[in-house]
């Protein structure tokens, strides 16, 4: 409430002086035009519905994927070749460490928390040869591996730790605070790095990873 | 509404102020004060205490509890023989309507209405039992008999999928609809009942492009057993926990009398090869026989709904 008038006391044949008149009725004036708050209103009495959108909450969200020029289709040395005919991940331009995607969520964050969130879904060839390219029968051995995390405004706000499954889920989430700001959600992901001795161990044989299907998604509460 | 509009009494020497004048005034502040908006309201003055209830539109959840007179009613879905009509592993219905029991978020009877931009989260767990152990050849298409002999399709999936119904369910009629703007994964479920030597094989496109507008992938369930082998190392049972969400950029508003949720399988990953898109691939089943290879067999399923509304325009 902006102001809280006070009772005025009127008596028969009283000459009302307009300055009294005004000043009484102009902090009602002004208590209407604009400074109508929490105390004004009856608790449970306003339905969300009718609240402008956005009014307690935002959410925003983006589909994001690898970038193209880091997948390969069909990978190996032949079109017979055991992985020939999956897609993965291009040794011409990734061997190793983060990358980053380049669909990003951007919005106008207000103070107050965060949920961030992500998940999509993952292959790599765990099973056979160790997730090599080149190979086929034998074990399923471990070796081949996808982490991801999660920035915001370029600071790890989550993280998975690497997953072995030829087929998998990711999801990670975090809860953070924010100030009113330009936000920018960023998806990295990692997967095992190629072999540097390229003569002995050619990039097709390198590990086999691909992940698609992502989902980045913010929902800001306000202070 | 306006804003109350105030001229001050002027002041004057013995100037009497009339009642008209005052009534003139208190009428304007009366009309206004019945017609307050967001003009009225300081900035941030509405507080939560303020609100009837809670700013989510809609929560709703369901267990994997099941009607116990009901064969097989403590999974939610059961591929079994004992179940006659999914002997295979394919298409099957992750949902029980009919059967005593549903495994859906069910608004039949309040229909909700997914406005432009309200958003649906569903966070879901499931869990699923490979039944049988037999090895899947991906040259043949067959049951294998060795490792050495035949080579395992490491490509193999199984993939959970969410729909929804926009009239009331109806056992012989009702079709169930892909979200908008996703890959349309529901696309092969016009087909009845399980399915055999499929020619072509159903595809599933998903983007190959940095920055796609739509026919996303987004908003699925994909898992193996990790091999498809009798071995030790293979996977048998699992766990998957995970969330779904979805915000209405159709353009149109969508209603919803149920979410449902589908698997199909097994699936292949595929590349991008001549006129082939990358994406998923159903296996042919030819020479398969009666006993099915790579069954998942059995499942649990439950979650649950919240739908945020994005609030007036």
């Amino acid at each position: 409430m902006g102001y809280r008038p006070k009772q005025a006391e009127l008596r028969n044949n009283n000459i009302v002086d307009p300055k009294d008149t005004d000043q009484v009725y102009d902090a009602y004036v002004s208590e209407l035009n604009g400074n109508i708050d929490r105390q004004n209103i009856e608790a449970g009495s306003i339905n969300p519905l009718d609240c402008a959108k956005n009014a307690f909450h935002s959410y925003y969200d983006v589909y994001t994927k690898m970038n193209e020029e880091e997948i390969i289709d069909g990978i190996g040395n032949s079109t017979t070749a055991p992985f020939s005919d999956v897609p993965g991940i291009s040794y011409g331009l990734y061997s190793g460490g983060w990358a980053k995607c380049a669909l990003d969520l951007e919005f106008d964050a207000i103070e107050g928390s965060l949920l961030l969130e992500f998940s999509c879904y993952a292959y790599n060839n765990v099973q056979l040869g160790g997730g090599k390219m080149l190979g086929g029968g034998g074990q399923p051995k471990s070796g081949i591996w996808l982490a991801f995390q999660i920035l915001y405004n370029g600071n790890v706000v989550a993280e998975i730790d690497r997953q072995y499954r030829p087929f998998c889920n990711p999801r990670m989430a975090a809860i953070i605070p924010c100030a009113t700001e330009k936000g920018v959600v960023s998806v990295r992901w990692r997967a095992t790095a190629r072999n540097n001795d390229t003569t002995n161990y050619p990039l097709t044989n390198c590990p086999v990873a691909f992940w698609s299907g992502g989902r980045i998604t913010a929902i800001n509460k306000y202070r | 509404m306006g804003q109350v509009n105030n001229t001050a009494f002027r002041s004057k020497y013995n100037e009497t102020i009339t009642s008209t004048e005052m009534n003139a005034k208190y009428s304007d502040f009366q009309t206004e004060s019945n017609d307050v908006d967001n003009t009225n309201i300081k900035s941030q003055g509405v507080d939560r205490i303020n609100l009837q209830g809670q700013v989510v539109k809609v929560f709703k959840s369901f267990s994997n509890k099941a009607a116990t007179t009901t064969p097989d009613s403590v999974y939610a879905f059961n591929t079994l023989s004992g179940r006659g009509a999914l002997e295979r592993s394919q298409h099957q219905l992750l949902h029980g309507s009919g059967v005593g029991y549903t495994y859906e978020f069910d608004f039949s009877a309040s229909p909700v209405t997914l406005e432009v931009g309200d958003l649906i989260r569903i966070n879901y767990a499931l869990q699923w039992w490979r039944v049988e152990n037999e090895q899947f050849d991906k040259a043949t298409g067959n049951a294998g008999t060795a490792p050495s002999a035949n080579e395992r399709d490491y490509r193999l999936c199984w993939l959970v999928t969410p729909a929804y119904l926009s009239a009331a369910y109806d056992p012989l009629s009702s079709f169930w609809n892909n979200f908008p703007n996703k890959v349309n994964w529901m696309s092969n479920y016009e087909k009845k009942g399980p399915e055999a030597n499929i020619s072509p094989p159903d595809r599933y496109q998903i983007p190959t492009a940095d920055n796609p507008v739509s026919g996303f992938d987004d908003g699925i369930l994909v898992f193996s057993p990790d091999g498809y082998f009798s071995d030790p190392e293979t996977v048998h049972e699992q766990t998957h926990h995970g969330v779904w969400t979805y915000q209405n950029t159709s353009g149109s508003p969508i209603t919803l009398y149920k979410i449902g949720f589908f698997i199909q399988g097994p699936m292949k990953l595929i590349s991008q090869i001549g006129s082939r898109n990358r994406g998923f691939e159903t296996v042919s089943t030819s020479g398969l026989g009666t006993d099915n290879s790579v069954q998942i067999g059995l499942g649990n399923f439950h979650g649950n709904c919240i739908i945020y509304s994005k609030g007036s325009a």
